[in-house]
């Protein structure tokens, strides 16, 4: 039986469960399942407790999880119990993912490839792992802000020069 | 006599949920989850029917004094269904099916 130090080393966060007597531990949620489970609930709301406990399963690392849930059922549902947990986790890391990617954005400055791969990073929070058409794809965008930017300045530099000799 | 049944009926579940109301005695055993799914996926088909769909849970679990259940839902159909404010057995059946469960991130 794996001890919940080696499960941590393996797979980072680990929850563990303690209902009706028993132990089980689970992985954290990906990003990618916990974006599929919503849609599946959005798309049948009346299936969402099975969808949750489904879910759980797939997470589940240690332990006896069918004798849990057959005497607490509820621990693993989306209001109070694992799934929820898991699906709030997910959310909060797609969170951090998110804000992580926008200030790698700001702080990538002038440089075309750091714009594109933050972009990337960007898309890789919110759909998976970019195509080479997505690369081109942020490379173009990224290009296109550059211009945007020194276009900007342009403008910017133009409407100074006027206001100093009007001044 | 009846404390023996009740005993009797009890004997089964690790626990149960026991109901004294109007002088009668109703005890209940755990939801199971087969009960559960049903249950959560009516109410969220038809949340109308809520009430009448948590008695119904609750008279699915009645494994004591059942005969009086009909007459007792009738009239104190918030014993068992509960409300915002006071819970009912329903509320006790769900908080048996959590297992006092305990979740914590390591």
């Amino acid at each position: 039986m794996p001890t919940l130090e080696s499960l941590r080393a393996k797979y980072g966060t680990v929850f563990q469960v303690e209902a009706a007597g028993r132990v089980a531990a689970f992985r954290a949620m990906t990003i990618d399942e916990a974006r599929t489970l919503g849609q599946q609930i959005a798309r049948v709301p009346e299936a969402a407790f099975e969808l949750g406990i489904a879910a759980c399963e797939t997470c589940l690392l240690d332990g006896d999880f069918s004798g849990m849930l057959e005497d607490a059922p509820l621990a693993f549902d989306l209001d109070e119990g694992l799934a929820g947990q898991l699906m709030a986790h997910a959310s909060k890391e797609a969170h951090a993912g998110a804000k992580a990617a926008v200030a790698r954005w700001r702080a990538s400055g002038r440089n075309l490839a750091e714009v594109a791969e933050s972009l990337l990073a960007f898309k890789a929070y919110t759909g998976g792992e970019p195509s080479p058409a997505a690369r081109a794809g942020a490379l173009h965008f990224a290009e296109g802000l550059d211009h945007q930017a020194g276009l900007f300045k342009l403008v910017l530099g133009y409407m100074r020069a006027i206001s100093k000799r009007k001044g | 006599m009846s404390a023996q049944s009740l005993a009797e009926a009890k004997a089964p579940y690790p626990k149960t949920i026991v109901l004294e109301i109007d002088g009668k005695t109703l005890a209940f055993k755990p939801l199971n989850r087969a009960k559960i799914t049903d249950l959560k996926k009516q109410i969220t088909k038809q949340p109308d029917l809520a009430l009448e769909l948590s008695v119904n849970a609750c008279k699915f679990c009645c494994i004591f004094g059942v005969e009086h259940f009909d007459a007792l839902a009738d009239v104190y159909s918030l014993a068992f269904a509960g409300n915002s404010e006071n819970p009912g057995v329903i509320d006790a059946l769900m908080d048996l099916a959590r297992g006092g469960a305990q979740i914590r991130t390591e």
